[in-house]
């Protein structure tokens, strides 16, 4: 379905050239569901960019491809790019409040964006109500006519969701949809979004840093940090048997795998490191405890421990055989 | 909608009233006797008590209010003290040539305000956007009656393009605009930079919100996208600059009418202060501050209409 292959993407600064994602490799099958997890500032928002071809200007593609169904988007022409935009790919961002327009009512954004259908306003306006209530919105004529300010959180994520399903695409992206949500919402909203998954049968990005939201919804998950994927593997691999250091750190940072409430609560030392000074050989490595001195040496690449489970690690390499 | 007009109209009548009332309270405790000054040293004591009562300068200060407020409801706003002339006809034949003058200004200055502020903001950090900013600070920085004097030297006295003084023969509409350019150009100069940058600044703003890029990310027309989604956000701003700008152009007006003895409410606020008219000043002030009033009112309004968030507001 998403193909991505030795992506990179760099951005032009006054500090120097940043290589924001490196030697990315993702693979997200038709109606799979994929959890992308990683740190704030570890790429996951350029990663979406990039899919969508939204990069500010003074990003820059230096290689690699990103396919979908098999058409390599990288090589597509704005325009060309523009139809697939809503149609074959849609997203749902972190915070709806700001990601609709505050001035324009909820009706008109979600006509506008059936400007492909060629039926009457009336029409859409009818599909956009049929597709509110699908999304668990009562009463949804009226809220057609609201603004986005006038609805509460729940109500607006879901109206998000609406959207990006609208015109049934073969990949949603949801940037952190339920990082703004407090935990029962956010419960009702990956249940929704879960149940309209399987209905339409797309495949779906999920960009979190809740682990917990993953083991939920996902199937499979892919780790980053600083920049490059870690690891890579099935829901249960992952939480299972996890193999990269920085995933089993990430693990067991999970408040929700904390039993002991009076322990300090498990932080992993040091922090990520500058996109514009990164260190040679392994990126995890000033942070890592069970670095050897080969890990200064030798960039890591995505290494097969079990069929479909890869992790960046020569350590964990190591342990295999 | 409704109920947000009723409460900012009751909000606009209720600023006119507390404006003009202090204005009535102000002008009276100016030192200096009125009735000495209107008639001159040499009046007679008989003269004297003749305008005390006809003004009732002999009652309390509320009492005078309350005859200001009583007859202003009839449309009366008294007799001018000179030529016993209507307040309200005397003030209606002026207001016409400051009204032409602000708008005139405010038309143009809006417009290329406008076109200057989108044009920087297509193109932001470019040299032409660095060109447009030191030319909007410049203007911003010319005061209104230097650029009137030194226009007036340009192009009245060494050019002789245009005419220096009045306002052109009444009913010749040709002529009356001919005498609009240079006052309007002299007031409206520093709004075209201050417009200039507000819209650079509003539409980069709103380029970069999320809901911006939202649209994008649905495949929406990039004109539809500029033209509906971010206009309509990044108008707000100007829209409200503008209602202050009337009043801003008000107090511009007021000299610049004197620059180019152009007649109008400004030059009329001057001479009955002068002189201590007492009705033609409050009759002047009461219509600056309806200017002022009406025009912030109505900025908001539109805002209103533009923006729910703000139907909500209030």
């Amino acid at each position: 379905m998403l193909e991505i292959k030795d992506f990179d993407l760099i951005y032009r600064t006054e500090k120097g050239v940043m290589a924001a994602l490196r030697k990315i490799n993702l693979t997200i099958n038709r109606g799979e569901v994929l959890g992308l997890v990683g740190e704030s500032g570890c790429g996951k928002s350029s990663l979406i960019s990039s899919i969508l071809r939204l990069l500010p200007e003074n990003a820059g593609v230096a290689g690699g491809e990103i396919r979908l169904g098999g058409t390599d988007m990288l090589s597509l022409s704005e325009n060309e790019m523009r139809r697939l935009r809503g149609r074959d790919i849609s997203i749902v961002f972190q915070n709806p409040m700001s990601a609709l327009n505050p001035v324009l009512s909820i009706g008109r954004q979600m006509e506008d964006i059936q400007f492909r259908e060629s039926v009457s306003r009336a029409e859409k306006r009818e599909r956009a109500a049929a597709m509110l209530s699908e999304v668990g919105i009562p009463d949804a004529s009226r809220r057609l006519r609201q603004h986005i300010h006038e609805l509460s959180g729940g109500m607006r994520q879901r109206v998000a969701i609406a959207m990006a399903l609208m015109a049934r695409p073969s990949l949603l992206i949801a940037d952190e949809p339920t990082t703004a949500l407090d935990a029962t919402l956010e419960v009702q909203i990956i249940e929704k979004l879960k149940a309209l998954q399987e209905e339409i049968g797309c495949s779906i990005l999920f960009i979190t840093h809740h682990l917990g939201v993953v083991a939920e919804l996902c199937d499979a998950v892919a780790i980053m940090y600083a920049g490059e994927v870690v690891e890579t593997g099935s829901v249960e691999r992952i939480f299972g048997a996890p193999r990269h250091p920085y995933t089993r750190r990430l693990i067991a940072c999970d408040p929700a795998h904390i039993g002991d409430p009076s322990r300090v609560l498990p932080t992993i030392p040091g922090e990520v490191p500058k996109l514009y000074d990164l260190p040679g050989g392994c990126v995890f490595r000033p942070r890592c405890e069970v670095a050897v001195d080969e890990c200064a040496r030798t960039h890591p690449e995505l290494y097969e421990m079990d069929a479909g489970h890869h992790a960046a690690c020569i350590v964990a390499r190591g342990e295999k055989s | 909608m409704p109920a947000y007009a009723a409460k900012r109209i009751l909000l606009a009548l209720l600023t006119i009233f507390l404006a003009v009332t202090l204005m009535f309270i102000m002008i009276r405790a100016i030192p200096g006797d009125p009735v000495s000054i209107l008639l001159g040293p040499r009046a007679t004591p008989e003269l004297k008590a003749a305008l005390i009562e006809r003004l009732a300068l002999d009652k309390p200060l509320y009492t005078q209010l309350f005859i200001f407020y009583r007859d202003l409801l009839h449309g009366d706003l008294g007799l001018d003290v000179f030529s016993n002339r209507s307040v309200t006809a005397i003030v209606f034949e002026q207001l016409p040539f400051t009204l032409e003058l602000i708008f005139a200004a405010i038309l143009w200055s809006a417009l290329l305000g406008l076109a200057l502020g989108l044009l920087a903001a297509a193109r932001p950090n470019t040299r032409l956007d660095k060109a447009l900013a030191i030319l909007s600070t410049a203007f911003v920085a010319a005061p209104a009656f230097v650029v009137a004097l030194l226009s007036l030297l340009l192009f009245s006295v060494h050019l002789q393009w245009l005419p220096a003084i009045g306002a052109g023969e009444s009913g010749n509409i040709p002529d009356r605009l001919y005498h609009l350019v240079l006052p309007s150009f002299a007031i409206g100069l520093s709004w075209v930079g201050y417009i200039a940058r507000i819209v650079r600044a509003s539409f980069l703003e709103v380029l970069g919100e999320d809901h911006i890029r939202t649209a994008r990310a649905f495949g929406v027309a990039e004109r539809k996208i500029l033209l509906s989604y971010a206009f309509r956000v990044g108008i707000l701003p100007v829209i409200t600059l503008l209602g202050v700008g009337m009043a801003f152009l008000l107090s511009a007006a007021v000299f610049t009418e004197i620059v180019f003895a152009r007649p109008g409410i400004g030059q009329l606020v001057i001479s009955s202060i002068n002189s201590r008219n007492y009705p033609v000043v409050m009759g002047s002030v009461l219509v600056s501050s309806v200017i002022f009033v009406v025009s912030t009112t109505i900025s908001d309004l539109v805002n209103a209409m533009l923006d729910p968030r703000i139907r909500s507001a209030l």
